[in-house]
């Protein structure tokens, strides 16, 4: 009885140290950082903080430190701080290959092995984060390329509004019809004609052309093929020949201003831009975009913000399961009824029955096809090498009035493949 | 038919003035743009023919301003960082260059050549060390590495005011020091006053400096509620999304208070110019 009071009492006496204890353990603080849009700065800043009170919640014991950057300069800030030795735990931007190449991504592959979020994610989407066979991102949001047209200008011209299963002849036909310079009305815009018409757009794989082969190594035989020499000519005649397209001045590859001017009667948009259109007083409508011929199949461009970790974090477990959580279908989920982001995976669009809706509908229908991947995440050197020489043929048209362009394009092309040639030389062996 | 004199001084005058009309224009026109902009909404951002005079007029454009971002906020907060650098910068700028002009010291020539050649550096190139520097004396995400630095000089800043401080007779120093004063009091009481228009120069150009700075605020800082002006006005502008007309309206306020300055400064401004293209 005696040793039993002793024990007792001897527990009373620990309460205080396990509370102690308990009061004691550690806090993980991961730290996010993120960029806010142009628009709806307020809702999207907003949401951050609810995704990471909402994680904080379910994970207690890890704190997310978020730090929100405007767009402009954030990847000058992320590798800073990556220079330095205090990178985030987290972020998200847009491409990868670079960074990744330098070495500063935390490869993702080993963690998704243990986990089934991304079973969730539209492929499309995923594809985006894959470099050289292993994957450094996870995609925050799913986006597709279409065109928006305006019904009006339409039924101004007398005509029928584009459909699904429409060509890129279609469409250029179209273009012609719906413009009208005298009365500055033009049948497109923001298609600057060459290298953002190939790269980002919904034309990107329908105009038959591929600019580099899969490892994003090999340029010749690809840029100069007669397909690519045609798709890019399609794209400046655009500007030129056909005169269709809107003033470069007013144009954005994406431009959704361009097109809410109410001068213009289609812009390539992506669900990125469809708030804004949706918040204007345009009376537009949605479509596929146009494919090769009536043979081919429309092959979707599909773009996504993509989540990274920092390959020197010090909390990679806790960082990771910040990542899981805001690619999951709760965050997504709360994303997408915010009407920040479009999720990344058809699980919420068919929940919220975005599937069905007459305007994302469109943009679903190309999420949930296979589609390729981008040219310019092919290679770390794309925008050092490719870019640049396509835009050097770009300007030889359209500035310089050049229109040999086949010499144009086997020059771009000679040009584009040693600067990727001494780019890969130029790495340690095995890279 | 030969001209008189004076109807070829009336031709030089109208023809002068048509010139400096043609360039005002062309120089006020992306100002009235930003104006027009900043009262337009978004459908009309890109109408054409452009509506040089928007109708209706979006006058909530400036409001949504502090909807969507803390703007108040960020405007004081560039106010205390260019308070904070105009006193480093006068307290570091002036002394330095009085010790340059007047003071004769051994090395002075070697030194002066050593501090002119820290402007050949561009500002990239110390970026990353600068970060790591402050990081490691803990100074991320506070304003101490936004201002401390002003408390060494400006080396540009120190230039322009030795030069200024040079052109200074010596007679005046020595007259001071004969009734008795020292070295600081002339530097108080004959230089810096003196010294003026050159120190309204150093006002004008932290201020700018620093109210237009964008990279290091966004460097040193993490926390939104720190962020100055030209922050703050980023939050608008995306890579492919950028909100024109609040982008046009935090613009249009955010230039208010460098145009005041300027306006209040402008006698001395230009006086400190002249005088120092005259004599520098």
């Amino acid at each position: 009885m005696k040793k039993a009071f002793v024990v007792v009492v001897m527990l009373f006496l620990l309460i205080p140290f396990l509370g102690a204890a308990a009061q004691d353990q550690p806090v993980t603080i991961i730290n996010w950082w993120a960029t806010e849009r142009g628009r709806d700065t307020a809702a999207t800043r907003e949401l951050h903080f609810q995704l990471a009170r909402a994680f904080e919640a379910a994970n207690p014991g890890t704190q997310v430190a978020i730090s929100l950057y405007p767009s402009r300069g954030f990847a000058t800030r992320v590798l800073t701080a990556i220079a330095a030795g205090e990178g985030p735990d987290v972020w998200y931007h847009y491409y990868a290959p670079d960074i990744a190449a330098q070495g500063f991504l935390e490869d993702l592959t080993p963690y998704l092995e243990q986990s089934d979020v991304d079973e969730g994610w539209f492929e499309s989407a995923a594809r985006r984060g894959v470099y050289q066979g292993q994957t450094y991102g996870a995609p925050r949001d799913a986006v597709a390329g279409f065109i928006a047209y305006n019904k009006d200008i339409f039924d101004a011209a007398g005509l029928p509004y584009p459909e699904d299963g429409w060509t890129v002849d279609e469409f250029r036909q179209t273009a012609l019809a719906l413009t009208d310079l005298d009365n500055e009305v033009y049948g497109v815009g923001g298609i600057e004609g060459g290298e953002g018409c190939l790269m980002w757009s919904p034309f990107s794989f329908n105009l038959g052309a591929e600019l580099t082969n899969e490892d994003g190594r090999t340029v010749a035989g690809y840029m100069d093929s007669p397909e690519s020499i045609e798709a890019m000519r399609w794209c400046l005649n655009l500007v030129t020949e056909d005169q269709v397209s809107t003033p470069a001045s007013m144009g954005e590859q994406f431009g959704e201003q361009t097109f809410m001017s109410g001068d213009v009667g289609m812009q390539t948009v992506s669900d990125w831009e469809i708030p804004a259109l949706m918040a204007s007083d345009i009376n537009f409508g949605v479509v596929a975009p146009p494919r090769l011929d009536e043979e081919a199949e429309v092959i979707p461009w599909a773009d996504s913000y993509m989540y990274y970790m920092w390959s020197g974090s010090d909390n990679k477990d806790a960082a990771w399961k910040l990542i899981e959580y805001l690619t999951g279908s709760e965050a997504q989920r709360m994303a997408a009824e915010a009407g920040v982001w479009a999720p990344n995976g058809p699980a919420i669009w068919e929940e919220l029955g975005w599937n069905e809706d007459p305007i994302k509908s469109v943009s679903y229908n190309q999420l949930v096809n296979s589609t390729l991947t981008p040219n310019y995440l092919r290679s770390q050197f794309f925008f050092d090498c490719v870019y640049p020489a396509l835009g050097d043929v770009r300007t030889r048209w359209i500035e310089g009035g050049e229109r040999d362009l086949e010499t144009m394009m086997a020059d771009a092309t000679a040009q584009a493949q040693t600067c990727l040639d001494d780019g890969y030389s130029a790495l340690p062996a095995g890279s | 038919m030969r001209l008189t004199p004076k109807q070829v001084e009336t031709i030089e005058k109208v023809l002068g003035y048509a010139t400096l009309i043609a360039v005002a224009v062309v120089l006020v026109l992306p100002l009235y743009w930003m104006l027009a902009t900043a009262l337009k909404t978004p459908e009309q951002t890109f109408a054409l023919p452009p509506e040089w005079i928007p109708n209706p007029m979006a006058w909530e454009n400036f409001t949504q301003v502090f909807e969507e971002v803390p703007f108040g906020r960020f405007i004081l907060n560039t106010v205390i960082l260019v308070a904070l650098n105009i006193i480093g910068e006068l307290f570091a700028v002036t002394l330095v260059a009085y010790g340059f002009a007047r003071l004769r010291f051994p090395g002075r020539s070697l030194l002066f050549l050593l501090m002119l050649s820290t402007l050949m550096i561009p500002y990239h190139v110390t970026l990353v060390p600068r970060f790591i520097l402050f990081s490691r004396l803990g100074w991320v995400n506070t304003y101490l590495p936004l201002f401390v630095p002003a408390f060494t000089g400006s080396s540009f800043l120190i230039f322009m005011v030795r030069q200024y401080m040079m052109s200074i007779p010596f007679d005046l120093d020595e007259a001071a020091y004969i009734d008795g004063a020292s070295r600081l009091q002339v530097f108080w009481h004959v230089i810096l006053p003196l010294s003026r228009p050159a120190l309204m120069l150093v006002v004008v150009f932290t201020f700018v400096g620093v109210w237009n700075d964008f990279l290091q605020p966004l460097i040193y800082l993490n926390d939104p509620n720190l962020f100055t002006i030209s922050l703050g006005l980023s939050f608008f502008q995306d890579v492919r999304d950028t909100n024109w007309n609040l982008l046009m309206a935090g613009s249009l306020m955010a230039s208010i208070p460098p145009l005041l300055l300027f306006f209040f400064a402008q006698r001395q401004l230009i006086g400190g110019i002249s005088i120092e293209g005259l004599k520098g």
